[in-house]
Formats: C-alpha cells, structure tokens, sequence
C-alpha cells in the first residue's frame, strides 16, 4: 500500500472518457499512488483492473428545479436601445461531486493512506500538476482555469492529510451545500462552495490554475430541437400562470416560419430578432409545432423539459 | 434508500457462482434491502447493476504459512491399536472474509441505514432466513451445517445487527485479533474464522441472540487435502515437515486398488512401497530433492511440483486421537 492515494471522481458515459480516465489511473500509478475510483456507472473491466478499489454507488445526485439549479446569463442586443438577458438554468451536478468528495474520503480513510489527492477523472496532469503530485500537501485546494474563466477553488485537485481530509469531510453536507446556495449573499457555484470550505480550512492556494481534458460545450440559450431555427423560450416557473414567450434569434438565414401553438396559426419573420407572445401559460398549452420550409417541427418537448427560463429586459 | 442493507461477501470465479450471487442480490432486493457487495474479482455489469453500491478491492488477504494456514487431519486406526494420522495444511481464506465484513460494515455505517445484514454471496435463503431478513435482529449470528449435519455454532454466513452493534462488531475485528485469538485457542475449538466467530459470540459482551435454526450455503467445493496421487486406484500422502526442513520427507500409500508395488523414484534412485498405511522415508530432504516420480502400473506421475506446492505435512504414528 503506497502513502499517497489518488481519489477519483468520475463519470464516464464515452469511449473518450473512460480511455482519459485510464490514461490518469495508469500515470498515478508510476507516480507510486493507490487508486479509488468512484463512478455512479459501471466501468470496464480493464479499468477496474488497473484501479486498487472502485466504488460504484447507485446514487448519481444531481440537484434539479426547484431544489436547486445552475443558472447561465446571456446579454442579446436586440437594438442600440434595447437588451435583453437571457436568464437559463441546468441540473446542478456539483453536489454530484461533493456527494463523491465525501463518498470518497469515507473509504480512503478506512485504509492507512497519509495523503489524500482529490482530483476529477479529466484532470489535465501537466507539469504544475506533478510537482504536487509528487511533493504532497497537508492542505491545499488547487484553482482552475476553462476558456480563459477563472476560479480560486474547484473540485479538480485538492490534497489533504488524513487530519485535514477528516475536517474537510465534516464540512461537506447536502444541508450545508444547500444553506450556501440559498444564500444570497453568495455567487451560488460549486467553485464558490470550494472556496469557503478553502477558506475555512485555510488552505494552500497555487500560483497556477489547473486545466481539464474533455469540456462538453452545451448551449444552454437555445431551446430549439431543429438546427435551422435557433430560439430561447421564456418559461416561469416561479409563476406557471405568466404566458409564455419565444425569443428567435441568430437566424438570418431564414425568412417567414408558422408557429402553430394550439392548432392556432401564426406568421413570424424570424430574419431579425423578434420576441413573441404564445398568448397561453405553460398549463394551457397542448401543442406547440413551427412549419419551416413547409416541414413540421415539434417543439412541444422542448419546452416541456425546460425547468426554467426567464428573459429580462436590460441587464440582470 | 431502506432501513435494512445486505452486506454480501463474494469470491464468484465462475459463472455459476456469479448466477447465485445474482440470484441472491434479487431475492435480498425483493425484501426491501439495498444491497452491497464487496469482491475481490471484477463482477460482471448486470450484477453490479443489480447492486446498490459495489466495492471491488483489489486485496484478497489469504494467509499462508507460517502466518497461518488451516490444519486438517486424517487418522487411520491400525491392528497395533496405533492411529496414522495424516496432518494436512490448506490456506486460511478466513481473514479474507473477516475482512470483507470489516470494510462492508465500515462502508455501511457511512450510510444511514439501521440494520446489517452480513453474508455469504452464496447462503440458501430459506424460509428461515427470509424470516430475519423480514424480522431485524439486533445481534445474532447464526450456526452453520452443511448435507444436515452442524458444522459450525458459529459462522459468518448470516450475522445481522443494528447500527451500535455493527460498529462495535466490526471495531473487535481486526487482523491482530484474529492471529492472536489463532495463537492462542484451543485446537479443539477450531483455528478459523467460525471460531473466532465463535468466541466473539462467547466472550465479547456483545448480547448474541442464539436463533434455533442453522444456516446453509449453496455452493460447496470439495477438495481432498489428503490424496497427493493423481493415478486412479492408488492414493497416497506425503509428509513435508516444514518445521524442519532438514528431515526427509515421507510417503504413505493409503488406497491401493490394484494391489501391486508402487515405485517412488527420487533424485533417481528408486524405492519400491510394498505395503499400505506404512511410513516410507523416501531417504531425501526438500532441500535436496530434485526430481521424484511415482510408477504405479504403467502410469508414471511427476510428484515433484506438488511437493513444491505443498507448505507444511506430517504423517505420524499415535497412540491416541488425543495426541493429534
């Protein structure tokens, strides 16, 4: 059994996926770590194999509306005078990893490792990342950086001592995760929850930012199910009575479409930005369709799965 | 997620212990338990999925000699009112399966649930059983048999408690305990998991209830400690006292169907076993043994890798069963 192991949080869903994840096991393990690896999906036996435990857990806990949410902002000029925001939300996965994080140091601390390397099963393992991989840490939450963005605290490197491993665990609880979501006063991300338990612990920060190897881009500003038509729709769900709107966007390319909400027919010129009122709430609509090019597109799903989505005239 | 979790130890190296086992985990979930397993092997997907959380562990603590090893003996009562007693040694799997309970139970107890039901992968859930596993117990073990007959008082087949129990039954198990309670118990009382079991049933202060009825399991694997031969009609053993590798190593022919001389050729010189359940010293230590055969009618056999094999045997001569 080796001092240091490596923590794996994981979810594998492609072939991508699991051979950077093998990828990592197999460099830990030259680096002389044990290897945990937690997954709410069965992985491969080769990947099994090559790992000193793995944890399948049938939980996968991600948070949805109206418990909890990540919400996305985008800024559409429609006009030199006018703006609008576009408000979205996604299923919050960060207790996801949180869940893992804890899952994760409940097991290791069964065993009689010293040092504890919490990292995501994508971790890019770059030089800045060896030297720490190689000169552990008692406390220390590493930064991280995607598309220039950066953040202070992440779930993709952290690396504790058993002591430090136990304090951090007693920090993280869904209560606690849920508490610093609702609380307004804080920017309601993962990250921002990293970076008070980071805080409270007194953590090591890098001078570096760690990277990542697979980012799944998702726009989370267009509803539309057909790549010709591009639109955001305005759904409450604060207010299930409040009338739904259709913001098209981006589609130059196209000229005049029908949207047929009810059986009830409309002609709309999507060529420019235009906002429209579908004249009923999301409890009175039954159908939803637009004709594009005289072919039917049903959009009736898509606007049943949002959770919701607001449009805000200026900024937010 | 339920009050009750089944805490199941695996070792399924073939598919007909895999469908037991699958078997098993739908019976247990069909009860309204979850379902942890812990194995050593990498579990086919259908049955991880069947599992509500699955730990592979890549340790298999099989403890050999001189750790420990299981003994097993084998008397022969001969006309001189003289018992042949053959002493046989196996690995002990019995830290493998403690083991599995330790983490199983530590695992479990990072949940909330309120009763733990430790068991064998392949125990016959029988009315019996499905009784406990409708009726939670708080601490109770459960006695085993094996083809009707009591084997064990205490076993590691079915062990159910609530939460208090679990942790304080799984802080008393530990490998130092086991190797000490191995050094120091009676051989009578048995030199295994069952009896460590056994006397933490007896002796740790923990209230066992005593249920009225044993347990079984499905799978049983027979394997013959004793017969080294692998010609058909002759069986014999052979004696490797590990304790002292310096004396020479022995041969004794049990079962003689065809009843002619067998040839034990050792180092290549010959020695011709003219009489059953009599000691032959084939005249070599281990250490200097390089090569031995055995000829029985026209088959010849290569003793030589399982003497290899074997960690530690003695053939003796008692007066009494007392003795061994």
């Amino acid at each position: 059994m080796n001092e240091k192991v490596a923590l794996i949080s994981s979810f594998c869903d492609s072939k991508e996926k699991l051979d950077v994840l093998k990828s990592n096991i197999k460099e830990l393990k030259q680096l002389a770590f044990d290897v945990i690896v937690i997954s709410p999906l069965t992985l491969p036996k080769e990947i099994v194999s090559i790992c000193d435990y793995f944890f399948y857990t049938k939980d996968n806990m991600i948070l949805e509306w109206p418990m909890n949410v990540q919400m996305y902002l985008f800024k559409k000029e429609a006009s030199k005078e006018q703006s609008f925001t576009f408000v979205a939300t996604n299923k919050d996965y960060g207790w996801a990893g949180l869940s893992h994080v804890k899952k994760l140091t409940d097991i290791a601390l069964l065993f009689d490792y010293k040092h504890f390397y919490y990292m995501i099963y994508d971790i890019d393992i770059d030089q800045n990342v060896l030297s720490v991989l190689n000169s552990p840490k008692d406390n220390w939450i590493g930064s991280f950086e995607r598309n220039g963005v950066k953040v202070n605290s992440s779930l993709h490197l952290m690396v504790f001592n058993r002591e430090t491993a136990k304090r951090m665990n007693n920090l993280v609880s869904l209560e606690n995760y849920i508490e610093f979501l609702y609380d307004r006063n804080q920017n309601g991300s993962t990250e921002a929850f990293v970076d008070t338990i980071k805080k409270k612990l007194q953590s090591e920060s890098p001078d570096f930012f760690i990277k990542d190897k697979i980012f799944v881009y998702r726009d989370f500003f267009n509803h539309s199910p057909d790549d010709r038509i591009k639109f955001f729709v305005k759904k409450d769900s604060n207010n299930i009575m409040s009338g739904l709107k259709i913001f098209f966007y981006a589609n130059e390319s196209l000229a005049k479409i029908k949207l047929i909400i009810n059986d009830k027919e409309s002609e709309v010129d999507v060529s420019c930005d235009s906002i429209i009122d579908l004249g009923v709430n999301f409890l009175e609509l039954r159908s939803a369709r637009l004709l594009i090019n005289k072919e039917q597109v049903d959009i009736l799903k898509s606007i049943e799965s949002i959770k919701y989505a607001s449009i805000v005239e200026g900024n937010v | 997620m339920n009050k009750k979790v089944a805490l199941i130890s695996t070792f399924c190296d073939t598919v007909e212990k895999i469908e037991i086992l699958n078997q098993n985990i739908k019976t247990l979930k069909s009860n309204n338990l979850d379902v942890i397993v812990i194995s050593p092997l990498h579990l086919p997907e259908e049955t991880v999925m069947l599992c509500d959380y699955f730990f592979y562990i890549k340790d298999n603590y099989v403890l050999k000699w001189p750790l420990n090893v299981q003994i097993y003996h084998a008397w022969f009562e001969l006309r001189n009112e003289k018992f042949l007693v053959f002493t046989a040694s196996g690995n002990d799997y019995g830290w493998a399966g403690l083991n599995h309970i330790k983490k199983l139970t530590e695992i479990a107890l990072s949940f909330d649930y309120e009763y733990f039901y430790n068991l064998i992968y392949d125990l016959e859930i029988d009315e019996n059983v499905i009784n406990i596993l409708q009726n939670p117990k708080d601490c109770c073990c459960c006695s085993f048999q094996r083809y009707g007959e009591l084997l064990k008082w205490a076993s590691l087949h079915l062990v159910v408690m609530n939460r208090s129990n679990a942790k304080t039954f799984s802080d008393l198990i530990s490998l130092e305990s086991y190797i000490e309670f191995l050094n120091s118990c009676d051989f009578k009382v048995g030199k295994d998991a069952e009896a460590f079991m056994h006397s933490i049933t007896l002796h740790s202060g923990m209230k066992f209830e005593t249920l009225e009825f044993p347990v079984t399991d499905k799978i049983y694997i027979n394997q013959d400690f004793f017969n080294y031969s692998k010609i058909n009609g002759l069986k014999f053993f052979v004696g490797k006292n590990a304790l002292d590798l310096q004396s020479e190593i022995q041969f004794c022919v049990f079962e003689n169907k065809k009843n002619t001389k067998v040839k034990v050729i050792a180092n290549g010189e010959e020695k011709i076993i003219d009489k059953n359940f009599k000691i032959f010293s084939i005249g070599i230590n281990f250490l200097d043994l390089q090569s031995i055969l055995v000829e029985y009618e026209n088959e010849t056999m290569d003793l030589f890798p399982i003497i290899k094999s074997v960690k530690h045997s003695l053939i003796r001569l008692v007066s009494s069963i007392s003795e061994i």
